[in-house]
């Protein structure tokens, strides 16, 4: 297959703009996705991880162009030239642009991925040591920490060493089953390093943060997040029961506004879908068609790396 | 006991004595039964870390929490819930913010529910 350098941009291109586009404002409207949160979430990772590689492709085939006949030669080319250490030979000022682009982008997007990595760390045990200070280990529930406070709240500290933490406040606003069911939903976080699922929707947002696609992708994979723990904790509990920890919680967060109010500031109303969820039968997708999107979200990410890896090599 | 389980029972003790402790006060109630020496090792740590003050009183030293456990669990709380937004994605919440219509969009859903035996209304809290 003769793969024209131009053509290549053109196409990459082409895909990044619909990746960044029309496709993350239609998968976030798709209902499957809250059926099976899995499924949903890969293909979302694919989208994102292939709209960035399609922009640096793009750029790169527009810096190889003239280099050879094809992108893969001429991307070849441009490998060797730049081991033998004369990379710009035979670029025109347009290529050389086009090659900063591709660099830029490439080196960019890495550096917020080792920023955002190192920060979260950073935060992260800043705070699990505060924790660990104040807060008493849970005889009852294993792992469990309780702050005593009297605002009900728990959250997942993940990472290596992760903490989940309640509040006193909680432990009296529910009941024992619907508190079993809070901590099973977030020590599923932190089993299934749900973090680390949401890191390159952090990256890209803090790449491209006035993208509203971006935003768009990134809210919706939290909101995955959350119903994949969800499901978790109604395996083991029951819909209703989870449910009704939400809402209880909901309930008093509303009526104390005793927490400072996050920077998240508009809610953005998942906890409605989470629970409405919850409380109807459980569909799942059909199979063939849970195939059908991780094969897809493969080819999203493969198609590129095929382009790129050989002539690297 | 662990190096970190230690440091939180002398934190408590001095928390729970505004008049300061020590290091030979400590030995006796807590409830390991440290050695003295692991008691000093402890409390010089926290000094380092910046949680303990220390004042000389004849030939031992008084230790005393600088800030109660009070202030500690406010400043945990602030960062767990007053995040700014870079930090958003460090924690994950049951709950993150909620309005009052959620709320009530809530309560609708779960009284369509068929089994209010579920809890729904039975329980008053």
């Amino acid at each position: 297959m003769i793969l024209k350098p131009l053509l290549v941009a053109v196409c990459f291109f082409g895909l990044a703009v619909v990746l960044l586009g029309p496709v993350p404002s239609m998968l976030s409207k798709a209902g499957w996705a809250e059926r099976s949160p899995r499924a949903g979430l890969v293909l979302w990772q694919a989208i994102t991880s292939a709209a960035g590689l399609s922009m640096v492709i793009a750029a790169l085939a527009l810096a190889v162009a003239p280099l050879a006949l094809t992108f893969r030669h001429g991307l070849h080319v441009f490998v060797i030239q730049t081991l033998e250490g004369r990379p710009l030979d035979g670029l025109g000022a347009s290529e050389v642009v086009a090659l900063i682009w591709a660099v830029a982008i490439a080196g960019w997007l890495l550096a917020l991925l080792a920023r955002t990595t190192i920060q979260n760390a950073r935060l992260r045990g800043k705070h699990r040591a505060r924790i660990d200070l104040v807060a008493e280990r849970s005889e009852r529930y294993q792992g469990v920490q309780v702050i005593d406070h009297p605002a009900a709240a728990a959250y997942c500290l993940p990472g290596m060493r992760a903490r989940v933490v309640i509040t006193s406040g909680l432990i009296g606003l529910l009941d024992e089953r619907e508190l079993v069911a809070v901590l099973d939903h977030e020590r599923a976080h932190a089993r299934g390093r749900h973090h680390l699922i949401l890191l390159p929707f952090d990256v890209l947002a803090a790449a491209v943060p006035r993208l509203p696609a971006v935003r768009l992708a990134r809210q919706c994979a939290a909101r995955l997040v959350e119903m994949l723990a969800d499901d978790h904790a109604r395996r083991r509990n029951g819909g209703p029961v989870v449910a009704l920890a939400l809402l209880r919680l909901a309930a008093s967060r509303a009526e104390s506004g005793a927490l400072p109010q996050g920077a998240l500031g508009a809610a953005d109303h998942a906890v409605v879908a989470r629970a409405r969820r919850l409380t109807e039968p459980v569909t799942p997708v059909p199979a063939w068609q849970c195939v059908l999107t991780y094969l897809s979200a493969f080819g999203l990410v493969a198609i590129p790396m095929t382009l790129l890896v050989p002539c690297l090599t | 006991m662990r190096l970190g389980e230690l440091e939180r029972a002398v934190m408590n003790e001095l928390w729970a004595r505004p008049e300061g402790a020590l290091a030979s006060d400590l030995v006796s109630v807590l409830p390991s039964g440290p050695a003295h020496t692991t008691v000093l090792t402890i409390l010089d740590r926290l000094v380092r870390k910046g949680l303990v003050t220390r004042v000389k009183e004849g030939r031992a030293h008084r230790y005393s929490a600088l800030q109660t456990k009070d202030v500690h669990v406010a400043e945990v709380m602030h960062e767990a819930f007053a995040g700014a937004r870079d930090r958003e994605s460090a924690l994950s919440h049951f709950l993150d913010s909620v309005s009052a219509d959620d709320v009530a969009a809530l309560r609708r859903v779960l009284d369509a529910l068929d089994d209010p035996g579920a809890g729904a209304g039975e329980r008053s809290k």
